[in-house]
């Protein structure tokens, strides 16, 4: 057929490709992330301020007093407008953290040229010039669900405002307003003008995040939603509880404010580097801490088993064209046998062969797991410039083997707090050490083997594969094609974050922790233990 | 486009496609989901033989649905059989999708690939032509000895009447959009390389040759 001159050609066209960073590329992760969940709720790696629950709690009240309005936008204008106010006081107040919307502050009071700011336009709900992208703010984004897990707030059966709880979100209301005082009435009339003078800025800095008053009332009620003794059909507060326990418990070992790698490291080892026993006289303190045990133990185990991939995915990038799984894990066995000291012949002679440390969280000692595990994320971290040596791998095998010996000799009870997840979808310090229950009598190089094989290179594929299918992202690091794997982006051992950070800083606001380990609020609080 | 996204579209009762390369996993998670979800059940996937050899050997996860939800077959090439063809009926028209994309992981959302579609009714048209063309080729393909695929095939027929009085293309075809499409495949006698450059008909000012290794030195497939 003669094509006519107006016909062009139907091309073909490029498909669209997925790209995603993918987190948790052996689906471990998760079981980590579920078990830090249930440790700390009502705090999140998201909530970084004590006050802003209170600020919400007066908020709602007074809302509910003088707007009465149902209508959600309003409610959000509301909240949008407090959050930017509360930004810009935080910022004239200076030296504050974790504030929703401070740089958008910083930039507003440096360029206003008058004496009036106005952030009316910046919190309608999507403006252009935004303090905070999110449409609900940092409330929406942040502390909204942990306020009513913490049960401040409460729905409404009758409209979608929240409501301040009688038994905590009404006193708390009430105590931040009288902590306010005059500027009580002062903020919210700026809150619905919209506009705010320097001079006020001034004036209301005694909101600040790091203005409650240790003699307050507001600051005992922050203390109460902590560390009060729930109700016993509440096992999420006394959970919230018994861990911010055991953080005071740690400030007052070290006799410093903690970091939050301190406090996991010490109530993993039950120690400090310095060898002083972390003394926990209550069974119940001391239960909790096991369920910390099994949560930090389980992230070594992904940390161990993702240095494996780090160390699989660098030899794979030597192989540009690609290299079949057959040949692919014989290498990386070969290279990481290499560099043991010695071979052992089973898995068994192995887990018989490594010593655990003393002290999991000895400085000194090289096979300590805190020496392994920093060796580990230092040497093959997720960055592409680092490269996972077979030395590195090794000490990931030796860190696997150390964490099955403990469970082996110090009969840890895993199960009860991994045994509820599904083992298809959730890889834990379980299944793996199931795993390697079974390996072992087998071959030492075969049980690397299949340890590479089985537990690392097709788990990521299928873990991929899965987030692909449900998520839509594509998170493959892996690709087979054509037979062959080939590397498509790189990865590294990366830990968990157990909202530590939040719920130390909540103790410094709140003055319980100070640089001096425990302050007198903090010793009483852990008094009578 | 987004490949995947393309099979869950509805009003198909069969696919049928052809790869070089399977992975099954991709295949029974990404692809096979969508297309039930949009009602086509009846589904067959014919693949290079020594790909599919080498997917049953351990190099993909094994499937856990062929033989109950759909039929996976290998083809000999004289090279390797290299098709990406993703043929579609329903009882009231049909789609042909082909491209580069193989029906693994990476080829159906990993790679950039490039891909061609057509849909057809079950009116006359340069479209359906097509479609009935990639039909011809790809009834070729089903082995009639195999009772299973067979079947699959005689029930998809009964289902698509408008195909059995559809014109196979021959050539160009013009399509609705005023664009204009040809389907070359195997099995003539003159190859696919010199049909193509018979259906240029402007001076060639710039040819670009791009040389890829896929096949090793002998470039078998070329």
């Amino acid at each position: 057929m003669e094509m006519a001159e107006s016909e062009t050609i139907k091309f073909p066209e490029w498909t669209e490709y997925s790209k995603t960073n993918g987190l948790d590329p052996l689906g471990m992760q998760n079981s980590s992330v579920n078990l830090y969940q249930t440790f700390l709720p009502g705090i999140s790696n998201v909530t970084l301020r004590m006050r802003y629950y209170g600020l919400y709690a007066w908020l709602c009240h007074t809302y509910a007093q003088k707007v009465e309005d149902t209508n959600p936008e309003t409610w959000k204008r509301y909240i949008r407008r407090t959050e930017a106010l509360y930004a810009l006081i935080a910022h004239c107040h200076g030296g504050e953290t974790g504030v929703a919307g401070i740089e958008w502050a910083s930039k507003a009071i440096d360029n206003s040229t008058n004496d009036d700011i106005e952030f009316a336009q910046a919190a309608e709900p999507g403006s252009e010039t935004h303090y905070l992208k999110q449409a609900w703010g940092a409330y929406g984004a942040a502390y909204g669900s942990q306020i009513f897990e913490t049960g401040i707030l409460i729905r409404s059966s009758d409209h979608d405002i929240p409501l301040p709880s009688t038994d905590i979100g009404e006193p708390l209301a009430s105590a931040f307003e009288e902590a306010l005082g005059p500027l009580a009435a002062i903020f919210y009339e700026v809150i619905e003008r919209g506009s705010v003078t320097r001079a006020e800025l001034d004036q209301l800095a005694p909101l600040a995040p790091s203005e409650i008053r240790p003699t307050s009332g507001e600051r005992a009620l922050y203390q109460n939603i902590l560390l009060k003794e729930p109700h016993s059909a509440d096992p999420a507060a006394l959970s919230r509880q018994l861990s911010v326990l055991l953080i005071l418990k740690i400030a007052a070992l070290l006799g410093r404010d903690p970091k939050p790698d301190e406090v996991r490291w010490i109530l993993y080892a039950g120690y400090d580097p310095r060898e002083r026993p972390l003394d926990l006289a209550a069974p119940a303190l001391e239960a909790q801490r096991q369920r910390w045990w099994v949560y930090h133990a389980n992230d070594l185990c992904h940390i161990a088993l993702e240095t494996l991939l780090k160390f699989t995915l660098d030899n794979l990038s030597r192989y540009r064209a690609g290299i079949t799984l057959g040949r692919l894990v014989p290498l990386c066995v070969e290279q990481i046998l290499q560099a043991a000291d010695h071979t052992p012949a089973l898995w068994a002679e192995f887990l018989n062969d490594v010593q655990p440390a003393d002290n999991a969280y000895a400085q000194d000692n090289t096979n300590s797991e805190w020496s392994l595990s920093q060796d580990i994320v230092r040497g093959a971290g997720r960055s592409d410039e680092k490269i996972c040596t077979p030395d590195l791998a090794w000490k990931a095998v030796t860190l696997l083997a150390i964490l099955h010996r403990r469970i082996q000799e110090e009969s840890r009870v895993i199960a009860a707090e991994l045994g509820r997840f599904d083992p298809d979808a959730f890889r834990s310090l379980l299944s793996e050490t199931c795993f390697l229950d079974r390996q072992l009598n087998e071959a030492f190089g075969e049980t690397l083997g299949r340890i590479l094989e089985e537990r690392v290179v097709r788990r990521h594929l299928w873990i991929a594969l899965r987030k692909f299918r449900y998520q839509r992202d594509y998170t493959f690091l892996i690709e087979m094609d054509e037979g062959r794997l080939r590397l498509r982006e790189k990865d590294g051992p990366v830990f968990t974050n157990p909202r530590l950070g939040p719920a130390i800083t909540f103790l410094k606001d709140i003055h319980l922790v100070g640089s001096q380990g425990l302050t007198d609020h903090g010793l009483q609080a852990v008094s009578g233990l | 486009m987004k490949l995947y996204e393309c099979f869950a579209d509805k009003n198909y009762h069969t696919s049928i496609a052809t790869t070089f390369e399977i992975d099954f996993d991709a295949y029974e998670s990404i692809v096979l989901p969508r297309l039930r979800g949009a009602g086509c059940r009846n589904n067959i996937v014919i693949t290079d033989s020594r790909m599919l050899t080498h997917a049953l050997g351990g190099a993909s996860v094994l499937p856990r649905q062929a033989g109950r939800l759909y039929t996976v077959d290998g083809r000999s090439a004289r090279g390797v059989f290299h098709p990406k063809l993703f043929l579609q009926f329903g009882r009231r028209g049909g789609r042909l999708i082909i491209g580069s994309a193989n029906l693994t992981a990476s080829g159906l959302a990993g790679n950039l690939e490039l891909v061609g579609m057509i849909t057809c009714s079950e009116e006359d048209s340069g479209e359906q032509r097509l479609i009935a063309r990639a039909w011809d080729y790809v009834s070729d393909l089903i082995d009639s000895d195999q009772q299973g695929m067979a079947g699959q095939r005689d029930w998809m027929l009964a289902r698509t009447t408008w195909l059995r009085g559809a014109t196979e293309a021959t050539g160009l075809e013009p399509l609705s959009d005023q664009t204009a499409a040809a389907l070359l495949t195997t099995g003539e006698q003159i190859g696919i390389g010199s049909r193509f450059a018979t259906l240029i008909d402007a001076s060639v000012s710039r040819l670009i040759v791009i040389s890829l290794d896929l096949l090793g030195k002998s470039g078998g497939a070329f």
